[in-house]
């Protein structure tokens, strides 16, 4: 077998069209050939990241404000996560326990230096990123630049965790501010953003203040628009066509995937560190 | 493990896990279910996972019967699925690839995703980010089925080889 007729049966494989003899001879492939397992998991993850790979700006364009507002169920992963440890541990906030120091927002804060151990100790101020992945609550955000800063700062290239910041209610209670999670919510994987951030410890960081453009747009309804304007061009999706499974895998509702008692192949193995 | 940990892992590991997924059922709107599925149950048994666990191996293990399940839920359906050893073969390599080489293989894609025609880009969005069939996509530009996925064969093939590419000039692959 040639290596393109191997990226066909890839290909056809992740676009769910393999016919029997095909399906076969996939198996046999992988089973007999390392080169080729590892070729599948490479496309495959290719495949996995073309959502966000796709939503970020082409060469050249300039990328708009909050881009693109389509929240995706499925892309909110650990939504259903956060729900169950909100049932099992009963916090009113699924992931509020990532604040156990938690910044209020407009509340001065007591100055701290970096140390060696803790470089990031105090930092305060717009940090532009990228998001890389998102749950109901929280940003995973790779550091494009730190405006405003002299030379290269610390931050930048690194990934780090962003989650909203507290806020007082009138009665006096600190809770996360709901504006800043539906702003979180709202940032699509790929999207570019500048965001005023303050350090909560390791690599966790919670926002500051959202601009006022940044509130308008958190608390505006889902919009239409995306970062490469409108989409008159025949290339592009009508806007009546919601997003939608492919017709070459129907799929079920919950699945029983869940064994309690945990078998042996869901615990840990020892082996490799990931 | 704490849930903070928990979620924390969910979230630096969630691409690699989907791209596990993916390569397993050979479709990534099922993939994105399925991982909702390990996640869940990542969360229910995060107590019994340690703090500093191997992450993606046990992302793994769950994945394996989370895709067993779906595979017996989906017998009726023409849907063919992956015996247990391929599954197994393809799920291990994403176990044993160290982090890093992810990170720089998604950077690298991203690169050559940015120099695509604006055309195929348009094409590749419509099909992998917004899930629209191929049949629609062919009607709605007055092509064949055969030929939309022919072209998105040909990009798919021409992203990766720009991603070896990459690769390779970094050192890397």
């Amino acid at each position: 077998m040639t290596t393109g007729d191997a990226d066909l049966l890839i290909h056809r494989h992740l676009e769910g069209a393999l016919s029997e003899p095909e399906a076969a001879a996939l198996e046999a492939r992988l089973k007999a050939d390392p080169a080729f397992r590892r070729r599948l998991a490479e496309m495959a993850f290719d495949r996995a990241q073309m959502r966000e790979v796709l939503s970020a700006p082409a060469a050249g364009a300039v990328p708009a404000m909050p881009a693109a507002p389509r929240v995706s169920k499925r892309a909110l992963l650990p939504m259903a996560a956060a729900a169950i440890i909100v049932a099992s541990v009963g916090t009113s906030v699924a992931i509020w326990s990532f604040r156990d120091r938690p910044v209020e927002t407009g509340v001065a804060q007591p100055a701290q230096a970096p140390t060696a151990a803790d470089p990031f100790r105090g930092f305060a101020g717009p940090v532009r990123g990228r998001v890389l992945g998102r749950s109901e609550t929280a940003l995973r955000l790779e550091v494009l630049s730190v405006p405003g800063r002299p030379g290269e700062h610390p931050l930048v290239g690194r990934v780090v965790f962003v989650m909203a910041g507290s806020t007082k209610s009138e009665g006096g209670e600190v809770g996360p501010d709901r504006t800043h999670q539906g702003f979180l919510k709202k940032l699509e994987e790929g999207v570019e953003e500048t965001l005023d951030l303050r350090h909560q410890r390791d690599d966790l960081f919670a926002i500051g203040e959202l601009t006022e453009a940044q509130e308008d747009w958190a608390n505006r309804r889902a919009e239409k628009r995306r970062p490469d304007g409108d989409r008159e061009d025949p290339l592009k999706r009508s806007p009546d066509r919601g997003r939608r499974e492919t017709k070459d895998a129907p799929r079920e509702g919950p699945r029983d995937g869940d064994r309690e008692g945990a078998p042996r192949e869901e615990r840990p193995r020892e082996g490799r560190k990931d | 493990m704490h849930e903070e940990t928990l979620v924390k892992n969910l979230l630096r590991h969630q691409k690699v896990i989907e791209g596990m997924l993916t390569a397993m059922v050979g479709n990534y709107a099922t993939a994105e279910d399925l991982f909702q599925e390990v996640a869940v149950i990542m969360t229910r048994k995060r107590e019994e996972a340690e703090e500093d666990c191997k992450f993606v191996a046990w992302a793994r293990s769950i994945a394996f019967n989370v895709v067993r399940d779906y595979r017996k839920k989906m017998a009726r359906a023409k849907v063919r699925f992956l015996d247990d050893e391929s599954l197994e073969s393809v799920a291990l390599v994403f176990e044993e690839t160290e982090e890093p080489i992810w990170d720089v293989r998604r950077q690298a894609l991203r690169k050559c995703a940015e120099k695509l025609p604006e055309r195929e880009r348009t094409i590749l969005r419509r099909r992998y980010e917004e899930a629209e069939p191929i049949e629609d996509l062919a009607a709605s530009l007055s092509t064949s089925r055969g030929a939309i996925d022919t072209l998105l064969y040909r990009v798919r093939k021409a992203l990766h080889q720009c991603v070896e590419s990459r690769l390779n000039q970094a050192g890397t692959s």
